[in-house]
């Protein structure tokens, strides 16, 4: 009897461990709870802007409809809100964004509807560079990964829709290849964009000698909680800019293992919620909390999602 | 809802190699541009970053994905604003600072105009360039400042509807613990303002 173990070569392991990566079929639970939140958060971002939208993006705005064409020269990108100088089609045109943004968070005509909020979101960030920041650098990834992705299969006005019809699409499985995808990209661009964050601080003095909490938590500008009680508490300050560095470096590494992957998740809601209450970037905090949800297991989404759903059908009379 | 099933996988091999060549290429788009801008110490990056970056910028320019990331980095430093006066028809001035707290709710549109101050900022061209920088490299640096003051104060005429407007940078200088304990706490002290040169002091020569 032959009882040799098929081999297996070092290019084949490496093929199996990719198809495994990318192309195994996934749930979209946590891609559909990611669309709830950022399309909310693109419609907040872009009620802002309607605070002052002429200001902004109007022909004589803080940077100008021609200073942006020509910040942009050369660079591959386009903006339809350049060739927009009527206030009445510039309001038109925000509000039909507004209203894509809402439909994207609701799960209306999602697979359209997704691909919209992306393109929308993206002409607005070549626009208005300049007044931009890390919150807009997310809202971007995310409409991206979720315009592939199939997030309006479930939690969606769309699901409830096809149910309801009893459509065919009712009946599709929901575990699919590009669930998995939009995922997989959220995933390494976050592992990205921590990883290059913590080279970036470990090039300047203040991050090794543990000040640099202390010039972030003082900065007037930023401050939306009085944390100056901490001057004293070298130890405390010190702590924090060594732990920040520490984990944002080690997440690309420490974010896949199933056991180290929750305190890295615990440690990027304190640093973000951190972000949010003391430095005033609540937004910024939220939406990074948001793609954090990208290491959420589907079916832990499910379970808490569907909870939540059955504790309050229970609570109505 | 009940758990769903997994099916198993009906790509073919073609469409996954065609998929990963995909993936790896958009990997790249979004993983090279802050290698690019982590490889730059003075005034320019590194070569292969540089060589890379020469491939996928265009794709990572079109799809936003043209980041270094640097979030408070290197260093926290002090933050930057604008003060502007208006001179009014009737002679009074009046003098406005961007971004204000006071008039600019909520947090996130005052943190666009702390944005857009910083922005200024950090487009000033430097005192020192180095001399291999071709001639037409420098004069950009130059108009691209100047088209933004430019574009700032045309904004604000329009604004407050008024011919004149003098614009100013300020830095707001940080007060580090031991100042702090020696009693320094008020962090929006007069003489914590710094002001900073609106024109540079290296014009550009045709």
């Amino acid at each position: 009897m032959n009882t040799q173990l098929p081999s297996t070569s070092w290019s084949s392991q490496w093929r199996q461990g990719w198809d495994e990566f990318w192309f195994t079929p996934m749930p979209p639970h946590t891609l559909a709870l990611i669309r709830i939140v950022t399309g909310a958060m693109l419609f907040y971002t872009h009620l802002v802007w309607a605070l002052d939208l002429q200001a902004f993006v109007g022909s004589r705005s803080w940077i100008s409809t021609d200073t942006s064409q020509f910040l942009q020269e050369g660079n591959s990108t386009w903006s339809y809100l350049w060739y927009i100088s009527s206030p009445t089609l510039l309001w038109t045109t925000h509000l039909v964004g507004m209203a894509v943004f809402a439909m994207l968070s609701l799960g209306i005509f999602t697979r359209v509807t997704s691909v919209l909020a992306w393109l929308i979101a993206l002409c607005y960030c070549h626009r208005l560079e300049g007044a931009l920041f890390g919150l807009d650098q997310i809202n971007a990834l995310l409409a991206m990964y979720l315009a592939i992705s199939p997030a309006g299969q479930v939690y969606s006005i769309d699901s409830w829709w096809n149910k309801r019809e009893n459509s065919p699409e009712a009946q599709d499985s929901l575990a699919t290849i590009r669930a998995n995808i939009s995922t997989r990209l959220i995933q390494l661009h976050l592992c990205t964009i921590y990883l290059f964050s913590g080279i970036g601080k470990m090039r300047g003095n203040e991050w090794w000698d543990g000040s640099a909490s202390w010039l972030a938590l003082a900065n007037p500008e930023y401050q939306s909680l009085d944390m100056t009680w901490l001057a004293s508490r070298h130890l405390i300050l010190s702590a924090i800019t060594h732990v920040t560095v520490l984990w944002e470096t080690s997440f690309c590494l420490l974010i896949w293992p199933r056991l180290t992957r929750p305190v890295m998740l615990l440690m990027a809601v304190a640093v973000h919620a951190g972000i949010a209450l003391c430095l005033g970037m609540i937004t910024f905090g939220c939406i990074m909390l948001i793609a954090n949800l990208a290491f959420v297991s589907p079916q832990a989404t499910q379970r808490c999602l569907d909870r939540l759903l059955r504790g309050r059908a229970g609570q109505s009379p | 809802m009940a758990p769903s099933q997994t099916p198993p996988t009906t790509i073919s091999r073609q469409l996954k190699w065609l998929l990963s060549l995909l993936l790896l290429f958009h990997l790249a788009a979004v993983v090279i541009p802050p290698f690019t801008f982590a490889t730059r110490t003075g005034y320019e990056s590194s070569p292969l970053a540089q060589l890379m970056m020469s491939v996928v910028r265009p794709y990572s320019n079109a799809l936003y994905l043209n980041h270094g990331y640097f979030f408070f980095a290197p260093s926290p430093g002090p933050s930057h604003l604008i003060e502007y006066d208006v001179l009014a028809k009737d002679g009074s001035k009046e003098t406005f600072r961007i971004p204000d707290r006071q008039s600019q709710w909520p947090r996130l549109f005052y943190h666009r105009h702390l944005m857009l101050a910083e922005w200024i900022h950090s487009n000033f061209p430097p005192e020192t360039v180095p001399e291999w920088v071709p001639l037409d490299e420098k004069r950009r640096l130059h108009e691209v400042y100047r088209q933004l003051i430019t574009s700032f104060q045309q904004h604000l005429q329009h604004r407050h509807d008024v011919q004149d407007v003098t614009l100013r940078r300020l830095e707001h200088q940080l007060v580090y613990p031991e100042e702090y304990l020696e009693g320094k706490h008020d962090l929006f002290a007069p003489e914590l303002y710094r002001p900073l040169p609106l024109k540079p002091g290296m014009e550009e020569t045709p």
